[in-house]
């Protein structure tokens, strides 16, 4: 059974759409990845799931219930949260009050069992709790950002290029850590560059180009797929 | 109810303008500082037009020459800036067509003001603004009705010398740094040093000051006998008696400038405003200023600023000018204004012309002068020779 | 001269903590909603006049300065969501509304008070002599509150959910929303604490000083020579700031004088914007 439906999904900024009617279908507890180039329109489309963005036309559910119109601060009830492109941890907060926001609408109770299991996941962020979010390293942010994410015990996780501008060595982290918040029954949607790492995490893919899905198939046939091999894998095989 | 009110309204002003053709009215202009500053003043000017409109129009009228005249007022608004003061008189003499209009109240206004007066013959009474410039080259149109430093300083100085010369040798000026501070400055420079003094320190603050503690640090270590406010605004006045008090200073206070009693003593509370000197331009205790003051409080709802009174006798020496007269032609009027001199306060005591020694011709009201020294909340008036 | 030093440092410490109190909800405001409120003066006045009503009616003076700063705070509220909230983020657009709102309310209140001078009565009495520095005790009892006001809207800020959201909000709005924080509510309630605060400040200078409609015009300019000073919403720059224009302006006018020292400071503040235009602090909340 399908939990996030996207039916003809369009969003604009303004006279510029950056999404055409794009239809796609997340089925509950999958990783499903969208990939395509810069500005293709897949973080516009995140955006718009998170109600960051107004929808232009279509309609967004989750879990049969309708999403569409739904305001950003309601959609962390509906069990939706967002890792946002570039991380846009709130720099001038420490780490802990980073992941405090991420549990604002948390009881208390609540909040201390995500923040065990956000410290489960990534160990370093208990080592920086005290630190200015804005002095972290580039892959500490980035374990911040999926941290405060969690910290709202999501049903659906959406990863806004998670793996950018990190070391290969924490890209490893990262990537762990995404398989074992999947294993616990999340629902994972991710946009990334890095179409690889993306095919290998996920069981689903959308090619997004232009704001319009391209093509989509399950991620094990797509990296075989000549078009998504030259464009999005740089031709280079893969295991 | 609204429906009946208008219908009364309506018919109380057929009644009111059915003796209308024998009546012509005489139009009296204001400019005043009703939202600045120096509101305080600028209240007592709107409110003397008041009074007087009230007492004349209730009476049936003045009669001049001929004609009865009801009279209508009108009091802008110049928040103490110059160029509003200008635009003021513009607009009564444009707009409203004023002859005589009483104000403005600062100096700056008064000067940028008077070329408009002096050409389109409106007589105007101006009020307060301590600047010689008011005065100079010889207007005609243009009288000063309150007394200014130069009329009130001597006097005071004089009885303050006679009765306190032994206690009071080192003296300490404050002023607001701007052109009425200069001004008052520089007199009180002059007739300190005439009469005796020693003046230890002259300080120049900015008229936004509100904690005179640093200034007041630096004046109390010279050890002063007397503190004067001079041209500060009563409030002003206040703060410093009250803060100086607080940082240990037992000597005198005395404001010779701009009155305003009620000001300083709320300003500076009972206690510290105990024994502060001051000028007042009339005397509280007399019958006339209590009437006044009452008739001004029903208009107001608080009590009357002494400055008022002045206004309200200038007023009465104008209606009495153009009676005399016996026309309302500014030309005439001011001509008379000499012929009903002295003119008896509604106070007591008189009011005379003068000013040709100091600015070269006789267009200054010289009043009574007074000190009223704040007693246990009240003032103690003493009247100067 | 050691004990004028003291003196000096006294007397500038206590005028600056209450300069602080009234930049502390200005930055804030201007911070969260990128709205420079100049009105802000109007609602330092506002409390100075709500101590003065409720005094006359026989309140203590404490009570009457909690429920005057409450009130205005309500105020505050209703403020922004009438006016401010339409003007969120367009600076130049909530300026002029501000400046309109500062003209309203000083009307309001001449035409409700009338141009008088109004005195509170104050709370206490006396100069505590410590032999080398003299400190009237109404000055001593305002600089106390004003540094207790200070230290409790610090812990608001650290240790409560709605100050960390304030807090989230001035730094990223969009991903504060999505934390599930109603933005709405945080400019309300920020507007409504900022300008809280500001009555606070009237309040408790009200019985050191008179009371008239245009009381809130010094304190507003000296609010916005601090966040320049300090760094546009900037908490800790607006204590720095006000605390450094406290000790500047009583070290200047003692040892000089008053137009000197407000030459000085302006100066001053002109040397920080050409050499730190982010301000002492820089701009965060």
């Amino acid at each position: 059974m399908s939990s996030l439906e996207l039916d003809k999904v369009s969003v604009a900024y303004g006279n510029i759409q950056a999404v055409h009617e794009v239809s796609l279908s997340v089925r509950q507890g999958a990783v499903v990845c969208l990939l395509g180039a810069n500005g293709a329109g897949k973080s516009s489309l995140l955006n718009a799931i998170i109600g960051l963005i107004p929808l232009r036309g279509g309609k967004i559910s989750w879990q049969g219930r309708d999403m569409t119109g739904t305001r950003a601060f309601e959609a962390v009830r509906q069990g939706l949260s967002l890792s946002p492109e570039g991380r846009r941890l709130f720099p001038g907060l420490t780490v802990m009050e980073n992941l405090a926001m991420g549990a604002y609408r948390q009881t208390r109770g609540d909040t201390a069992v995500s923040l065990e299991r956000v410290f489960g996941l990534f160990p370093r962020l208990k080592e920086r709790a005290r630190q200015r979010a804005g002095s972290l390293s580039g892959g500490e942010q980035q374990m911040c950002a999926i941290g405060r994410a969690m910290m709202s015990n999501p049903s659906l996780l959406l990863l806004d290029e998670p793996s950018l501008g990190l070391a290969p060595k924490v890209i490893g982290d990262v990537a762990r850590a995404i398989t074992e918040i999947n294993a616990t029954g999340v629902t994972i949607l991710i946009v990334e560059q890095n179409a690889k790492l993306a095919l290998r995490l996920s069981e689903y893919a959308y090619v997004l180009e232009t704001g319009r899905v391209a093509l989509h198939g399950p991620s094990k046939e797509l990296i075989d797929d000549p078009h998504v091999r030259a464009i999005y894998l740089g031709g280079v095989a893969t295991a | 109810m609204t429906r009946s009110l208008l219908v009364a309204t309506a018919f109380a002003g057929l009644i009111a303008a059915a003796p209308a053709h024998a009546d012509k009215t005489l139009f009296l202009g204001g400019i005043g500082d009703l939202s600045g500053q120096g509101a305080v003043w600028g209240q007592a000017l709107q409110g003397a037009l008041r009074m007087v409109q009230q007492e004349v129009n209730d009476a049936g009228g003045i009669k001049i020459g001929n004609e009865t005249y009801k009279i209508s007022t009108t009091t802008y608004d110049d928040a103490y800036q110059s160029q509003k003061a200008v635009a003021a008189a513009n607009r009564l003499i444009d707009q409203d067509e004023a002859k005589f209009v009483l104000g403005p109240l600062a100096a700056s206004g008064a000067i940028a003001a008077k070329p408009i007066f002096e050409q389109n013959q409106v007589i105007d009474l101006v009020v307060g603004a301590y600047s010689r410039k008011v005065m100079e080259g010889n207007p005609k149109y243009i009288f000063r009705v309150s007394n200014t430093p130069v009329e009130f300083i001597k006097p005071i100085l004089t009885w303050l010398k006679a009765n306190n010369g032994d206690k009071i040798k080192r003296v300490v000026v404050m002023n607001p740094n701007d052109e009425a501070g200069w001004d008052m400055q520089e007199l009180e420079t002059k007739s300190y040093a005439e009469h005796g003094f020693d003046l230890v320190a002259k300080e120049l603050y900015e008229r936004s000051t509100k904690d005179f503690q640093p200034i007041l640090t630096r004046l109390i270590a010279q050890n002063p006998d007397m503190i004067d406010m001079a041209g500060s605004s009563p409030a002003s006045a206040g703060l410093i008696v009250r803060q100086a008090r607080e940082m240990g200073y037992k000597g005198k206070f005395i404001k010779i400038g701009g009155p305003g009693p009620r000001e300083i003593l709320t300003a500076a509370g009972k206690e510290a405003a105990e024994g502060v000197m001051q000028y007042i331009p009339a005397d509280p205790s007399t019958e006339g200023y209590k009437k006044l003051s009452e008739r001004f409080a029903k208009l107001y709802g608080h009590d009357m600023d002494p400055s008022a009174l002045t206004n309200y006798d200038a007023l009465k020496i104008l209606l009495a000018a153009m009676q005399k007269a016996g026309s309302i032609e500014t030309d005439k009027v001011a001509a008379a204004i000499p012929q009903v001199m002295p003119f008896k306060s509604i106070a007591g005591g008189d009011i005379v012309l003068g000013g040709k020694s100091d600015y070269g011709s006789d267009h200054q009201f010289i009043n009574p002068i007074f000190v009223g020294t704040t007693t246990d909340g009240g003032l103690k008036i003493v009247q100067m020779q | 001269m050691g004990q004028l030093l003291a003196q000096i440092l006294v007397n500038g410490l206590i005028s600056g903590s209450t300069y602080v109190l009234v930049a502390l909800g200005f930055t804030m405001i201007s911070g969260i909603m990128r709205v420079l409120n100049f009105a802000h003066g109007e609602f330092y006045m506002m409390g100075a006049y709500g101590v003065y009503v409720l005094t006359q009616y026989g309140l203590g003076y404490f009570p009457a300065l909690l429920i005057g700063a409450i009130i205005v705070g309500a105020f505050g509220v209703v403020m922004e969501r009438l006016i401010f909230r339409w003007v969120i983020g367009r600076e130049v657009n909530g300026l002029i509304v501000a400046l309109g709102l500062s003209v309203v309310l000083k009307a309001l209140a001449l035409i409700i008070f009338g141009p008088v001078e109004l005195a509170v009565t104050r709370p206490v009495h006396g100069t505590l002599d410590l032999g080398s520095v003299s400190i009237p005790y109404d000055r001593l009892l305002v600089g106390g509150c004003a540094f207790g006001i200070m230290l409790l809207f610090y812990f608001f800020l650290t240790f409560t959910r709605v100050g960390l959201a304030m807090r989230a909000v001035a730094q990223d709005e969009k991903i504060a929303a999505i934390q599930g924080v109603r933005p709405s509510f945080i400019h309300a309630a920020a507007f409504g604490l900022g300008c809280l605060l500001a009555g606070l400040a009237g309040g408790l200078m009200a019985p050191i000083y008179t009371v008239n409609p245009t009381i809130g015009e010094l304190p507003m300019g000296k609010a916005f020579v601090i966040v320049i000073l300090g760094g546009l919403g900037s908490i800790p720059g607006a204590v720095v700031g006000g605390l450094l224009l406290g000790i500047a302006e009583s070290f200047f006018s003692t040892l000089i004088d008053g137009t000197v020292s407000a030459m000085l400071v302006f100066a001053l503040v002109v040397l920080v914007i050409i050499v730190r235009p982010q301000g002492l602090m820089g701009r965060s909340l």
